[in-house]
């Protein structure tokens, strides 16, 4: 299943990103491009992996990534909601993303 | 191919446990002496645990089940589990006797059942080191170990799957590629939860680039996995089978598993072996992580020469290895190396090919003798230097074929250790055994034959020599007394001493009951010596108490009776209140001797060498017309002599000078008048057959280079008889 980012500014400070499809190898690259941008005038994301069918640890990499990225640009991150296999492979891994970042 | 025969493989597991039981018994009277001796409590725990193997191996079940509770008992003691005390030692010396038992009988009749009294033995013993197991198991071990039962078939692996609280650490390191390989290690992380419990897992993610310089197909990450499992570290490794040519894998043991692959390491056979092999076999590494270590070492070889590192090295600094692992394989590695040393140093050959040999041997002394005769008449001088060589050789093939028979004594004595310890626990006594001498040849056969005979002076020394430790204070003694064993060789023969710094022996007692006994009359001159020699009369005895060690006058006789059929003599010596030394005199018992050939009328007889002494002309009449006795005045040594022709019932002879020649035996010296002296020869010793059996003055004949017949004569008979004849004059 191809993969499909939708940002959106929420206010002033605070971006949404909800991220659909499968975030797998045969994604990846294509999903860094679309999350590539910059967010530093926002401080605060809103992740949206609800609609996540499918990630594998390249997903996660890219997702562990991507949001330490975020974090270092000082913006605070909320998850808004997680699908199940996000939740499993974090259970797996003993990562809390909330926590993680 | 040769032929596998299980019977000789089985002929040589009995002979190899029965050599291990040797082991096994000596390693516990070490530890008697020292309870925190780690090399004999190992090296114990080794034969054992080898005859436990090697009776599985053969079948013999009844020997493995009750060997297993001997090795899980002294497995406690190994690991500082079980305190060793004298009392378990006590347990394992009987647990030892009745391995020697269930041996004996399995060589016997493998269906066979153990009598009455060993049965209910081995019931009382399998209690008692049960007993020793589940004391301990109430202390550390799993409360779930069920006591060991003899009947129990049990299959368990004994080395144990005790994983307790500790676990597995595994570290993954992914290539980078693995992805692109549709590998995803998730799958295989969650397949642990198979084999065990994942009881921790941290994501190493430091190797993750920033965001825009990461490249999301490339793996970065990492995992570092606690692990609950039981499993050995091969199957956890299959886990990771798929995914071992994408990532750096690192299985490390729990902590007590450091411990486990450390016995299992003890215990691995007695082959050499590589270090890696070592470790494979034990399960502490995987064949593949040794692989990728050797391809490793041989890229730093190939790079860099100073760089070159040990196998073992590289799998401490790796982390694939433990260092008490790997030191505990160097050390079974430089152990089995020691045992292969050992092993190269030394053949089991069957002693009837020796004898062979023996027999071969003496054949070519025969025929040696009789070319050197011949060469002798002729006057070509490069034939009689070439036979002379051969001579030579023939002489040094003979003394070290001879050698070959010769063993030690100090393996029989070491046997008495254990004598000694029981009489000493039986007894109110303290006794110390002191040996010397052990590095003593005797012929292998002489030492089977001098064991009881040994057995019993010691016992008897021990049971009435030794006082008890509260007498021998009061007599101002040590408290412990000591007997010692001694061996030496003297002029042609082996002495064998049994001394102990016990009581001595009570002269008037001995006297009393001779002449109770009638054995000596009232008022009768003895010597000492002479006296003592009463103590081997059959069924004589001064002990007050009959113990079960000695006491019922049964045996000194059979003593004596044992060594005089070895040709020996005994000798005691003896101070009241001192101690008392039993002296075994043995003749050098060979098949080839070096001899002294001497004639008496038309018979030619040989003499060892070893007791030749000297040999001297006296005039016929300062010898003849004596009246006193047979007494020889030798440079102020008055000693007996003995007309061998007139011994011999031989024709008279009506030389003026007479010639003498002097022998020493057992420190007693005498003269044997003979017709000529011939020197000295290389005499084959041929028995003389069951018809000459009664011929006491003869050892043997040997064949001469002239076909003629020589009869070897029994020095220690002759002195015998001699100072017999004399004590009747």
């Amino acid at each position: 299943m191809a993969i499909d980012v939708k940002s959106k500014e929420l206010s002033n400070s605070t971006f949404q990103i909800k991220i659909k499809g499968d975030i797998i190898i045969n994604n990846v690259t294509n999903l860094k491009k679309q999350l590539d941008d910059d967010y530093t005038k926002y401080s605060i994301l809103n992740f949206d992996l609800e609609k996540v069918d499918k990630i594998d640890t390249s997903g996660f990499q890219l997702v562990i990534s991507f949001l330490k990225w975020i974090k270092s640009n000082e913006i605070e991150v909320n998850f808004v909601k997680i699908s199940d296999d996000v939740l499993d492979i974090s259970n797996l891994y003993d990562v809390d993303l909330n926590k993680f970042v | 191919m040769g032929n596998f025969n299980i019977q000789d493989s089985a002929g040589l597991f009995f002979e190899e446990s029965k050599e291990m039981l040797v082991e096994m018994e000596e390693y516990l009277l070490d530890l008697e002496k020292d309870f925190d001796n780690d090399e004999s409590i190992n090296a114990l725990f080794r034969s054992v645990h080898t005859i436990k193997g090697s009776s599985g191996m053969f079948g013999f079940t009844k020997i493995e089940k009750f060997t297993h509770i001997v090795e899980s008992s002294l497995d406690l003691v190994r690991n500082g589990e079980l305190k060793l005390n004298s009392e378990l030692i006590g347990v394992y010396l009987d647990s030892h006797d009745l391995m020697e038992s269930l041996l004996d009988l399995a060589e016997a009749d493998p269906g066979a059942e153990l009598d009455e009294e060993k049965n209910k033995k081995q019931i009382i013993l399998t209690e008692k080191l049960n007993k020793s197991l589940k004391n301990n198991s109430d202390e550390s071990v799993s409360s779930n170990d069920e006591p060991l039962s003899l009947n129990a078939n049990d299959e368990s692996n004994d080395n144990g799957d005790n994983v307790k609280s500790d676990l597995w650490h595994i570290s993954l390191r992914l290539h980078e590629d693995v992805f692109k390989n549709t590998l995803d290690p998730r799958s295989f992380i969650k397949f642990l939860d198979e084999y065990g419990e994942v009881k921790k897992i941290l994501v190493v993610s430091e190797n993750i680039p920033e965001f825009s310089e990461l490249d999301p197909e490339l793996a970065y990450l990492g995992f570092e996995i606690s692990y609950k499992s039981s499993e050995s570290k091969e199957k956890i490794e299959s886990i990771f089978d798929f995914l071992l040519d994408d990532c750096n894998l690192r299985i490390i043991p729990p902590k007590s598993n450091i411990h486990e692959y450390v016995k299992l390491l003890e215990e691995l056979p007695e082959e050499p072996m590589q270090i890696g092999d070592m470790l494979v076999k034990a399960g502490t590494i995987t064949k593949t992580e040794i692989e990728k270590i050797l391809l490793f070492q041989e890229g730093i070889d190939d790079y860099l020469e100073q760089d070159k590192k040990f196998v073992g090295e590289l799998l401490v600094e790796e982390k694939l290895v433990e260092k008490p692992v790997l030191e505990a394989a160097l050390k079974k590695q430089k152990e089995v190396k020691k045992i292969e040393e050992r092993k190269n140093r030394s053949i089991r050959v069957d002693a009837n090919k020796i004898d062979v040999m023996i027999n071969l041997v003496g054949e070519l002394v025969i025929t040696g003798s009789n070319i050197t005769q011949k060469s002798e008449l002729s006057k070509d001088k490069d034939l009689k230097e070439s036979v002379l060589t051969m001579a030579r050789l023939i002489e040094d093939i003979r003394d070290s074929t001879m050698n070959l028979r010769m063993v030690q004594i100090g393996e029989t004595f070491k046997k008495f250790e254990r004598v000694i310890r029981d009489i000493s626990k039986q007894s109110d006594k303290e006794i110390k055994l002191e040996i010397s001498g052990s590095e003593t040849e005797l012929d292998k056969s002489l030492i089977e034959k001098i064991s009881d005979p040994l057995m019993h002076m010691i016992r008897n020394s021990a049971d009435h020599g030794i006082e008890t430790s509260k007498e021998r204070k009061a007599l101002g003694k040590n408290s412990f007394g000591t007997i010692k064993l001694n061996a030496y060789q003297e002029t042609g023969s082996i002495v064998i001493e049994v001394s102990d710094d016990g009581g001595g022996i009570n002269k008037e007692s001995i006297f009393k009951k001779a002449v109770e006994r009638g054995i000596l009359k009232e008022g009768q001159q003895i010597s000492d010596e002479d006296l003592y020699q009463v103590l081997f009369a059959p069924g004589f005895s001064t002990a007050e108490k009959i113990t079960n060690v000695s006491g019922r006058g049964v045996g000194m006789d059979v003593v004596k009776k044992n060594i005089e059929s070895l040709r020996g003599i005994i000798q005691i010596e003896s101070e009241e209140g001192k101690g008392t030394t039993m002296r075994i005199t043995l003749p050098l018992t060979l098949a080839i001797i070096d001899g002294f050939m001497v004639k008496v009328a038309d018979q030619h007889f040989v003499l060892p060498l070893d007791m030749v002494v000297e040999c001297t002309k006296v005039q016929s009449e300062d010898i003849n017309l004596r009246d006193g006795g047979n007494f020889l005045n030798l440079r102020g040594e008055l000693l007996p002599y003995m007309f061998m022709r007139d011994f011999f019932g031989l024709e008279k002879s009506d030389k003026k000078t007479e010639n003498i020649v002097i022998i020493e035996y057992a420190k007693i010296k005498a003269g044997f008048v003979v017709d000529s002296l011939h020197g000295e020869f290389q005499t084959v010793v041929k028995p003389m057959g069951e018809i000459f059996k009664n011929l006491t003055w003869i050892t043997g004949s040997t064949i001469l280079g002239t076909g003629e017949v020589a009869y070897i004569l029994d020095v220690p008979m002759l002195i015998k008889e001699l100072r017999a004849l004399e004590l009747n004059k």
